[in-house]
C-alpha cells in the first residue's frame, strides 16, 4: 500500500503527458471524462485554469485527479466540470484515502464528484464533506440486445417505440449542425444556458469514433437527438434534446433504444443514462429501461464549503428560469453564462 | 442618537452576523461530514467488493448469454448438464472397454495368469474403464496408461489368493508414484520410472505370462 507521505502530486496538462493517457486506458473504472480529449476540449472552448493532478511514487503514477478551477459565486473550486463523473483514478495496491489527503495539500477548495461504483473510500477518513447530487441510471449490457427487449425493457417502451415506428420516425446518424438547433431548443424550454455549439464541434473532433450523434426524424426533419459518447466499454447517453411538439412520435424511446442496440452490437458493458433526480419524470423515463440507479455524491474538501457542490439552488431556480429563457438562452448571454453553471 | 448608541447596534448586528455565519458553518460541516460518514457505511464498504462481484458476474453472464439475475439457474443446468455429459462419457468408455476386450486376446498361460496391457494414448480415466471391465476376466490384468498412470484388476476367481492393491504396490515400488483401491481393482499414477519395466518386473516375479501392446503393436 502506497502511504500518504510518498505520493507526489504533479500538475500535468493530460493531452502533452503519455501517462495520463496510459493510466486512464488501462484503468476499469476510467470514463470518457478522465480522457484527455474530455480536457482539452473544455480548457478549449470555457478556458478554465486546469488544475489536473499526477500522483507518483517513484515514478509511477499511482492515481489522477482531473479538475479546473471554476468560479463558484462565493470563490472558486477545483472540479470536473459538465460531468457527473470526476472522481480520482486510484492504481491497485494505493490506498484512496493517501490520494485523497495529498489532494488536500495543494490548498484548493477541491470538489470530487463520484459515484457509488466507482469503488473509491476513505472521504470519511480525510474529511471530506458530502453532498448528493442525484443518481445516475446504468443498464449493464449482459444479454443480447433480444432478450433485453423481450424481458427486461418495461412494456412501456415497447409501446412508445412502436408508436414511433408506426409514425414513421426513424433513426440516424446525424452532425452538430443538425443537432445543436434540437438542443438549443430544450435549453430554451428548460429555461438552461447552453453549450456552445463549438464544445459539441469540439468533442466530435478529438473523440472521432466514440462520439455518435443519432438523430430521430420525422418526414426527414430531425424532431430529436442524443449526443453519445461511446468510449472504452460504455455508452454514455450524454446530451439528449428533442421538439416538444413532436413528444407524442416518441423519439426518445427510439433514439434510447438505438443508442442500446449500438451497445450491444459493439459488445459494450454498460449504457450510462447519465445524471437525475429520484421522483422526477426524466428518472422515470431512464428507469423504464431497467437499468440500477448508481447515488452519486460530491465530495468537498474543506468540508465547510460543502455548500459550493449542492444542486439544490438550481432546482429553485428551475421553477423561474423557463420565464427568463430568452435572455439566459441567448447566444450572447447563454454560452457566457454557461460557464458559472457547471452542474 | 448619539455615537454610544450606533456603536452599541452595530455591534450586535456584527455579532449576530458573526454567529449566524458561524452558526451555518457549523452545520454544513456536520451535515456533510454524517453525508460522507454514511455514504461510506452504505455504499462505499460494500461497493468494493460488490463492484468486484458484479464485473466477474457480468463477464460469467456474457459469456452465457444470460441477464446476471439468470445465472444461478444457468450454472445448475449446465452442472447438470455436465453430469450427464460425465455419465455419457462413462457409458462410452464401458462400451469402448467392451469392444477392447472382445478384440485382445485375454487368455493366459500360467498360474495365476497375468497380462500387462500397455497403450500409450491411454489417460487414467480409460485404464480405468478397461481395468474394470477386466475385473470379469479369470485373470490379473495390469493396465498402463501413457499418462504414467495404472491399474491392476483381479479376476473374482483370483481375489482370495492376490490382491490388486499389494501388486499395484510392487509396482510403485519400482517405478514410484502412489497406488490405492480395493483387493480387486487397484488405480496408480504419478510414476516417475518406466512403468514399462516396473509392470514385466511384477509380472515375472508373479508367472511367466504375456504382454498385450493393443496398438500399434501386439507382443502377446
Amino acid at each position: 500500500m502506497t502511504e500518504t507521505s510518498t505520493l507526489t502530486v504533479r500538475s500535468v496538462c493530460p493531452d502533452r503527458t503519455p501517462e495520463w493517457q496510459t493510466f486512464v486506458e488501462t484503468h476499469p473504472d476510467a470514463t470518457v471524462f478522465h480522457t484527455a480529449e474530455w480536457l482539452h476540449a473544455i480548457e478549449t472552448v470555457f478556458g478554465y485554469e486546469p488544475r489536473h493532478v499526477l500522483l507518483t511514487d517513484g515514478g509511477t503514477v499511482r492515481a489522477l485527479v482531473p479538475g479546473f478551477v471554476v468560479f463558484e459565486g462565493f470563490g472558486w473550486s477545483v472540479l470536473n466540470p459538465f460531468c457527473e463523473y470526476g472522481f480520482p483514478l486510484i492504481g491497485e495496491g494505493t490506498m484512496d484515502a493517501a490520494v485523497l489527503s495529498a489532494l488536500q495539500r495543494t490548498d484548493d477548495t477541491r470538489v470530487v464528484k463520484d459515484v457509488s461504483w466507482s469503488g473509491v473510500s476513505g472521504y470519511t477518513t480525510t474529511d471530506f464533506g458530502g453532498v448528493p447530487t442525484g443518481s445516475s441510471i446504468r443498464l449493464s449490457i449482459d444479454r443480447s440486445f433480444t432478450v433485453l427487449w423481450e424481458t427486461v425493457f418495461d412494456k412501456d417502451v415497447r409501446r412508445c417505440v412502436r408508436t414511433a415506428r408506426d409514425h414513421g420516425v426513424s433513426v440516424t446518424d446525424g452532425t452538430v449542425d443538425e443537432f445543436y438547433p434540437l438542443y438549443l431548443e430544450t435549453m430554451r424550454r428548460l429555461g438552461s444556458p447552453q453549450f456552445p455549439e463549438r464544445f459539441f464541434a469540439s468533442l466530435a473532433d478529438a473523440f472521432r469514433e466514440s462520439v455518435a450523434i443519432l438523430l430521430a426524424r420525422h418526414d426527414g426533419e430531425p424532431i430529436a437527438g442524443v449526443f453519445l459518447f461511446e468510449w472504452g466499454d460504455a455508452t454514455i447517453i450524454w446530451t439528449p434534446a428533442s421538439k416538444r411538439t413532436h413528444w407524442d412520435y416518441r423519439p426518445n424511446h427510439l433514439l434510447y433504444l438505438e443508442a442500446i442496440e449500438r451497445a450491444c452490437q459493439a459488445n459494450r458493458s454498460v449504457v450510462d443514462f447519465g445524471r437525475s433526480r429520484r421522483g422526477s419524470s426524466v428518472h422515470g423515463f431512464k428507469a423504464q429501461f431497467g437499468g440500477v440507479g448508481y447515488p452519486l455524491m460530491s465530495f468537498v474538501t474543506p468540508p465547510h464549503r460543502a455548500g459550493r457542490a449542492s444542486l439544490d439552488g438550481y432546482g429553485r431556480l428551475s421553477a423561474v428560469t423557463p420565464y427568463l429563457a430568452p435572455v439566459i438562452t441567448n447566444p450572447s448571454v447563454g454560452t457566457r453564462l454557461k460557464r458559472f453553471i457547471h452542474e | 442618537m448619539n455615537n454610544t448608541i450606533l456603536i452599541g447596534l452595530a455591534s450586535v448586528l456584527a455579532l449576530a452576523g458573526t454567529t449566524a455565519y458561524w452558526w451555518r458553518r457549523e452545520r454544513l460541516v456536520k451535515e456533510s461530514l454524517t453525508a460522507s460518514r454514511d455514504w461510506e457505511t452504505n455504499t462505499n464498504a460494500t461497493t468494493a467488493v460488490a463492484h468486484e462481484e458484479l464485473r466477474a458476474a457480468t463477464k460469467a453472464a456474457k459469456r452465457l448469454d444470460a441477464r446476471v439475475t439468470d445465472l444461478p439457474e444457468r450454472v445448475i443446468a449446465l452442472d447438470e448438464e455436465r453430469r450427464g455429459l460425465r455419465r455419457e462419457l462413462d457409458a462410452v468408455r464401458e462400451r469402448w472397454a467392451d469392444s477392447w476386450l472382445s478384440h485382445v486376446d485375454m487368455t493366459a498361460d500360467g498360474d495365476p495368469p497375468v497380462r500387462v496391457v500397455v497403450f500409450d494414448s491411454w489417460e487414467i480415466d480409460d485404464v480405468r474403464a478397461f481395468a474394470k471391465r477386466a475385473m470379469n476376466e479369470d485373470a490379473i490384468t495390469v493396465v498402463v496408461g501413457g499418462d504414467n498412470s495404472f491399474a491392476v484388476a483381479v479376476g473374482d476367481s483370483l481375489s482370495d489368493e492376490c490382491s490388486a492393491t499389494e501388486i499395484a504396490g510392487s509396482i510403485t515400488e519400482c517405478a514410484g508414484g502412489g497406488a490405492g483401491g480395493t483387493d480387486r481393482l487397484a488405480i496408480g499414477g504419478g510414476a516417475t520410472g518406466a512403468l514399462d519395466t516396473a509392470c514385466r518386473n511384477v509380472k515375472h516375479s508373479r508367472i511367466q505370462s504375456a504382454t498385450v501392446y493393443p496398438n500399434p503393436e501386439n507382443d502377446a
